[in-house]
């Protein structure tokens, strides 16, 4: 029965194969899927694809390949937008942000709020510094990052805060 | 024409179509707004945040269009190349790596890649390796976000209701918001969220379905998600919906193929 699965059918074929770049296509593959069956047990595998989310690696190469790790509509991720900058102790919770605080969801890459956008104008012409809030929770995992967007010169820049 | 070059014109069709159908936010947003004002971030090297690369990632694989109509094995070879290069490109770049449609572009391209190197093979194992690394390839995007929604938060359409009826502004969330009391809309989405967790999960386990219920099912259940969440999350699917579909019509191809074979052999016989 088993036989019949096209899974199967591939990995025996591929055994007697002697095609190296099949193979590694297939080991490229298989080895990514491995890994994210693994994740709802792994809590660094998903610390890992949320600091992917916030910009959190230390190292840009390393960032690069877990973009390629599929990871549409992860977690639950909140975003909170303020011009100012509230206190370590007062901000990890939800309610603690004052009612005028903008509050969103975003699907995924909290941050796209703020690149991804046909209106970036406005925030250059609002001339004061804006705090971002960001949290992404997963099970009993998340993190949280604040990043502040401000004009330098003619430009914008965002720029993260402290982080946990 | 060979059974291989159709195929890997018809991806590539599907591919483009997925690349260029949010064209009327990209066209403007690199080419006017990350221009206009750019955003600095000390994460991004330069490279990687350079508005003139994105452009150039973005709009070169229009060149793949020769390709599809000249079907030279070298164009196919150059043009999954280019596909592939652009799709990582803009997954790295600071102005487009939140989205989606790039990464599974990535992975299609590097199908694609594969297939146009082994253009010439038609050995009945060439053509399951390409069946079972698409299927494997589709199995491993909805894994990355069936994985990532195994929340209570997803499972009581908590993040659902917030990102597609709160934080959203077009008219079916509008008239969603206006026309139903916020109970019935909140169970509507409870409804929703467990519906696309279970068509995610289908699709992560496609690998250990048989072909041909993949072939015909994936494409319903991705227009399933595509009806629940947006339009725009075509980019997204439409590489992947290409690649299972007509990577499978090699069947088809097959009894032609042999018909010619047989034609040949009787015409050699009555000569």
């Amino acid at each position: 029965m088993f036989r019949d699965l096209l899974i199967i059918q591939g990995l025996n074929n591929l055994y007697r194969s002697k095609d190296r770049g099949t193979q590694t296509f297939y080991c490229f593959v298989l080895a990514v899927w491995l890994l994210l069956l693994s994740f709802p047990m792994n809590p660094l595998l998903q610390r890992m694809m949320m600091a992917k989310f916030h910009l959190r690696f230390k190292f840009f190469p390393s960032w690069m390949v877990s973009q390629l790790i599929p990871s549409m509509y992860n977690f639950d991720n909140e975003v909170w937008i303020s011009d100012q900058l509230f206190s370590k102790d007062s901000k990890t919770m939800n309610t603690s942000f004052p009612s005028g605080v903008t509050h969103l969801w975003v699907n995924h890459y909290p941050l796209r709020l703020i690149f991804f956008n046909l209106q970036r104008n406005r925030l250059r012409l609002q001339q004061k510094d804006i705090y971002i809030y960001l949290r992404s929770s997963y099970r009993d995992t998340s993190l949280y990052s604040v990043y502040r967007l401000f004009l330098q010169g003619n430009e914008l820049r965002l720029e993260p805060m402290e982080n946990d | 024409m060979q059974v291989n070059c159709v195929i890997v014109r018809r991806v590539m069709m599907a591919w483009l179509v997925g690349w260029y159908i949010k064209g009327c936010f990209f066209f403007p947003y690199f080419f006017h707004e990350i221009v206009q004002v750019p955003i600095r971030n000390s994460f991004f090297p330069a490279i990687f945040s350079n508005s003139l690369v994105a452009q150039l990632a973005y709009v070169l694989p229009f060149l793949t269009i020769f390709a599809i109509f000249e079907s030279q094995p070298l164009y196919f070879r150059l043009s999954s190349c280019l596909m592939t290069l652009s799709s990582g490109i803009l997954s790295w770049h600071q102005d487009t790596y939140n989205d989606a449609t790039f990464v599974t572009s990535f992975w299609v391209a590097v199908w694609l890649l594969w297939v146009s190197i082994n253009l010439d093979r038609r050995d009945a194992e060439f053509r399951l390796h390409a069946r079972v690394l698409a299927v494997s390839i589709l199995s491993v995007v909805f894994m990355g976000g069936w994985v990532g929604k195994l929340t209570a938060e997803y499972w009581n359409g908590q993040i659902i209701y917030h990102i597609f009826i709160v934080s959203n502004n077009h008219w079916p969330a509008i008239w969603l918001k206006n026309f139903l009391p916020r109970e019935q809309v909140q169970l509507w989405c409870v409804v929703i969220s467990r519906l696309i967790i279970g068509l995610e999960m289908f699709l992560s386990f496609s690998l250990f379905f048989p072909f041909r219920l993949v072939r015909f099912w994936a494409p319903f259940l991705m227009g399933g998600i595509m009806l629940f969440s947006t339009w725009r999350i075509l980019s997204v699917l439409s590489c992947l919906f290409g690649m299972i579909w007509f990577c499978g019509g090699s069947e088809k191809f097959d009894r032609e193929e042999k018909g010619h074979l047989l034609k040949g052999t009787e015409i050699r016989k009555a000569q």
